[in-house]
């Protein structure tokens, strides 16, 4: 009961934060240098042509009908056209977005997995060798540049062992006959063929694995300290003094204390992942918004990058409740 | 009849810039339906002491000497066997009510990971019936097992503690300033808890604590830690009445009595030896008004005068 | 006629409660709680006022808003004549030096990377009291008084190398150096250990006695209160609820939450077989208080009347009052 109210509220405080930042994207394209309409024409359109094209995009109308006329756009899922392809921007996007999606779902899975059991328990062995162990490979993953790293296990695994494929989502024809999510491992499993869902995995493994090795590293980092903070508290060393397993006082008390600000950096990290993971998607020539964008920042299509930025923003949010969610779901002190 | 006895327990943390001695020599007993007051200000060891005959010191921590309980050495005893024996045996109760109780786990469930803890087969209705009844023997209501420990007041939570502490009925409850934290009435109420309990339950209690007055309200008989060590051993009433250790008495006289009218108050100057580099003989030396030659050459043993033990040179025949 | 120094009348503070921002937009009457109401006493030249009560009592609350550290809600403080309560930034900022506060931890109110000898020359340098030469002189006199010897040495050195106690002396000598009329002690020996306790209590009351102060003694421990101060005030909820001079408290308690404040007690005495008053429940939630008299919830002898008195002090002769018009 509290719960619910408590995600009501969460999600009524996030239209306004919507609001500030698509207010925030609109007016900063407009400020920035380059015209799109120069882009779009080239340096040497006349300028008849300018302003016809100008007032057929409303660009002469003042600066807070425009303001008003994209708002209204975005609400009903308008989110512009594409100068490069003359395509609805959101069909683009969403059509993009599945193999993102993926990507980052999977490199998500193996940073989390990495990032809480090491954490956990270097924690847990505080000063030991798996702590020093743990402490090192944070420090050492961190500095790998991805693309140097995912070169490298291309190098390994594709040229020279020829165990897995160094780039793409799919062999040829290895695509799912019907498409309901757009995640290939899911359609796969969701047609019942086998051969793709393996052909799928095949080729996600390296990506997700180069991305989600280097991100373990702050996932390990923040799990260990935070779970070295709940293991000082007095209610571990109250949980011991029942008579509690080690493994209980551990996983059930320590780390599940330790969760909120895990879960709340995770987030983030899964968000800023389906914005950005544009070098491991070049690297591994992924078909997603990181190649999407690169190619659409190239040709100044501005209308691409702005529905983007938006289409992102909406992820945010939507990441952002859901931890808020599960951070509720854990800890009462934030419901009631 | 002697229900725990801790017998030359010595305990030594490794920290960065050195080891330091925390307890030295630590020797007392406590027996059943007694309750034994540890009392010293704050570094004196005293709460080490307690922790450490639950094992619950941190890794940094080496403990030596003995605590037998049961005839036998229960440091010496498994981990598994030790975690059997925590919470059943012997259970302890912490000084900071605020932060004891998982903040994120209901009070019930605190309840069934104590009572699964040492019967995995235990059914929900019984640890229920078993919970209510622990909490209502401390005044908290049984309604309010299914709250959160945010729910509760500080004084509410130290009665959970407690009962948390009885519900298997051990033998022995350490209460480590379990007041310290909270106001004089509700410490009044704690008090009265404790008290209580001891000839209800047919329990021996283990109060640490830095006030004079709990000990002298509560306890049978009194250890006087000053600096890792025990420096006088007696029953209350000799301890209070007829104070044998410089410290002691010093002690004694600098706690304001609201029954004594215009009291002096003494002080005890200087302060505490640092237990990293503690010096040769007395540790209590540059502090003492007795002081003599012997004092700084040698440290002195515990002498016993009657039933008494005292760690002082004075008492040197 | 021995001067009042301090003067307070009808003070109240009251907190805005929180709510989600949902339920303050909606809702008309804003809930408020009230940590201090209708509150008034004096403190004469050269007088300790204890102020004692539990936690939530209200009393640092007190002691924080008579000094303009928060701002009160309403009500007159009259230090040395002036009313503070009208005072603007600059104004206020001289006053200041008429009067300090100590708190409970000296650590925390001592600035780390500062030796203490500039902490304490600190107060000079900010009302231009001195000279640079005749500053440090100062300082080194004080040092000597409040026993931090050999002073030279102390002035160089930093909060984290003394004791406790040391660091305490340190507070009390930085309050006491723009020599002030008036010092608010909040719990200030409260986080120390008891062989040094008395020390600091001892140090507070020479020093009452030389500056002719006028004192607050906030605390939680009536024994300590006992030892400093000429008068008492037993603060419970926000409210006073008795005020007499140590002796006629201790004596002869009125209200029924002195006696059972008094009786709580421990005393170090293990022959001293004390009459238990013990009182239902605990300290209501300020939010949530009780109509009437605010102590009637847990009050032994509460009667149905109680709902309906306002709480006012009521004289019993020789500027004893209490809250209690009931309980004889």
């Amino acid at each position: 009961m509290k719960l619910k109210a408590y995600i009501l509220t969460r999600i009524l405080l996030s239209i306004p934060m919507i609001l500030i930042i698509l207010t925030i994207v609109f007016f900063v394209l407009r400020v920035l240098p380059g015209n799109p309409i120069l882009a779009m024409l080239g340096p040497k359109a006349p300028p008849e042509v300018v302003h016809a094209m100008e007032h057929q995009m409303g660009l002469d109308k003042p600066i807070i009908i425009q303001y008003l006329v994209y708002l209204s756009h975005i609400a009903v899922g308008n989110f512009g056209t594409s100068t490069y392809t003359s395509l609805p921007v959101l069909q683009e996007l969403l059509q993009k977005f599945p193999a993102t999606f993926e990507l980052t779902l999977y490199s998500m899975v193996v940073a989390v997995l990495i990032g809480i059991f090491l954490g956990t328990y270097a924690a847990y062995n505080f000063g030991k060798t798996t702590d020093v162990f743990a402490r090192v490979y944070s420090i050492f993953v961190y500095s790998f540049p991805v693309f140097w790293f995912g070169i490298m296990l291309q190098l390994v695994f594709g040229v020279w062992l020829h165990w897995l494929p160094v780039s793409g989502r799919s062999a040829p024809f290895m695509i799912p006959e019907h498409i309901y999510t757009g995640i290939y491992t899911i359609d796969a499993l969701l047609n019942g063929n086998f051969e793709v869902f393996i052909d799928a995995v095949k080729h996600l493994i390296l990506p997700a694995v180069t991305l989600g090795i280097v991100i373990s590293s702050i996932f390990v980092r923040m799990v260990r300290s935070n779970v070295l903070l709940s293991l000082s508290s007095q209610y571990v060393t109250a949980a011991r003094a029942r008579g509690t397993t080690e493994k209980k006082v551990l996983f059930k008390h320590a780390l599940k204390n330790a969760m909120p600000p895990i879960l709340t950096i995770m987030g983030l990290q899964f968000a800023l992942l389906l914005a950005g993971a544009i070098l491991t998607e070049t690297t591994f020539s992924w078909p997603g918004i990181g190649n999407y964008l690169i190619t659409r920042i190239s040709y100044r299509d501005f209308p691409a990058i702005q529905g983007a930025i938006v289409f992102f923003a909406f992820f945010v949010a939507v990441i952002s409740i859901l931890v808020d969610i599960i951070n509720a779901w854990i800890d009462p002190r934030i419901r009631y | 009849m002697i229900n725990l006895e801790v017998k030359n327990l010595n305990i030594k943390y490794r920290t960065r810039n050195g080891t330091v001695h925390a307890v030295k020599d630590a020797s007392f007993f406590v027996r059943k339906k007694e309750t034994l007051g540890i009392v010293g200000e704050s570094g004196c060891g005293k709460s080490t002491t307690g922790h450490a005959v639950l094992r619950l010191l941190p890794p940094n921590a080496l403990t030596d000497g003995e605590v037998v309980y049961n005839g036998s050495n229960i440091l010496k005893y498994s981990n598994e066997k030790m975690r059997q024996l925590r919470g059943k045996d012997i259970s302890i109760i912490f000084q900071d009510p605020m932060t004891s109780l998982d903040p994120i786990m209901r009070i019930r469930d605190h309840f069934f990971e104590l009572i699964r803890a040492h019967n995995p087969k235990a059914k929900e209705e019984e640890m229920r019936e078993m919970a209510s009844n622990a909490l209502e023997s401390v005044g908290v209501s049984a309604k309010r097992l299914d709250n959160y420990p945010f729910e509760f007041s500080g004084g509410m939570r130290q009665r959970v503690m407690i009962a948390l502490g009885i519900t298997l009925k051990p033998s022995v409850l350490i209460a480590d300033e379990p007041t310290t934290s909270l106001d004089v009435v509700v410490q009044e109420q704690i008090m009265g808890v404790l008290k209580d309990l001891k000839q209800t339950q047919d329990m021996s209690i283990i109060l640490i604590t830095h006030d004079l007055g709990v000990v002298a309200e509560v306890a049978d008989s009194g250890v006087v830690m000053y600096a890792g060590e025990v420096v006088e051993y007696a029953d209350v009433q000799n301890l209070y009445n007829n104070p044998l250790h410089p410290y002691t008495q010093l002690l004694l006289k600098s706690v304001p009595n609201i029954k004594i009218d215009d009291m002096e108050l003494r002080y005890i100057p200087g302060s505490l030896p640092d237990l990293k580099n503690i010096p040769q003989g007395c540790r209590f030396k540059d502090r003492c008004p007795f002081v003599k030659d012997i004092c700084s050459k040698k440290e002195p043993p515990i002498f016993k005068i009657d039933e008494r033990e005292v760690r002082c040179w004075l008492y040197d025949k | 006629m021995i001067n009042n120094v301090v003067v307070v009348k009808n003070l109240k503070k009251y907190f805005p409660l929180k709510l989600p921002w949902l339920e303050v937009v909606l809702k008309k009457e804003k809930p408020v709680v009230k940590a201090v109401d209708e509150l008034s006493f004096s403190i004469k030249e050269g007088e300790a006022l204890g102020l004692v009560g539990e936690s939530g009592s209200g009393k640092t609350t007190v002691g924080r808003s008579i000094i303009r550290l928060i701002e009160p809600t309403s009500g007159d403080i009259e230090i040395n004549n002036t009313n503070i309560v009208n005072l603007k930034n600059e104004q206020l900022r001289q006053a200041r030096k008429e009067f300090q506060i100590i708190f409970q931890d000296p650590m925390a109110s001592l600035n780390p990377y500062m030796t203490i000898g500039k902490s304490v020359m600190h107060p000079l340098e900010i009302h231009n009291i001195g000279t640079p030469k005749t500053r440090k002189e100062m300082v080194l006199e004080l040092f000597r008084r409040v026993n931090l010897i050999p002073e030279k040495e102390f002035f160089n050195r930093y909060p984290r190398q003394l004791s406790g106690g040391q660091r305490q002396r340190v507070v009390i000598a930085r309050a006491i150096i723009t020599n002030p009329k008036f010092i608010v002690s909040d719990e200030a020996t409260a986080m120390l250990d008891v062989s040094v306790r008395s020390q600091v209590l001892q140090l507070m009351l020479e020093i009452k006695k030389e500056y002719n102060l006028a004192f607050l003694f906030i605390t939680h421990d009536l024994a300590s209160a006992k030892y400093i101060c000429e008068r008492i005030a037993v603060m419970y909820l926000g409210k006073i609820v008795e005020i007499a001079a140590t002796r006629e408290l201790f004596e002869n308690p009125h209200h029924p939450y002195t006696k059972i404040l008094m009786s709580s007690i421990p005393v170090p005495d293990p022959n001293f077989k004390k009459e238990k008053i013990i009182p239902k429940g605990e300290i209501p939630s300020p939010t949530n208080m009780p109509t009437g008299c605010r102590f009637r919830t847990r009050c032994p002898y509460v009667k149905k009347e109680c709902e309906e008195i306002d709480m006012n002090l009521e004289d019993l002769g020789d500027g004893h009052l209490s809250a209690c018009p009931f309980f004889k």
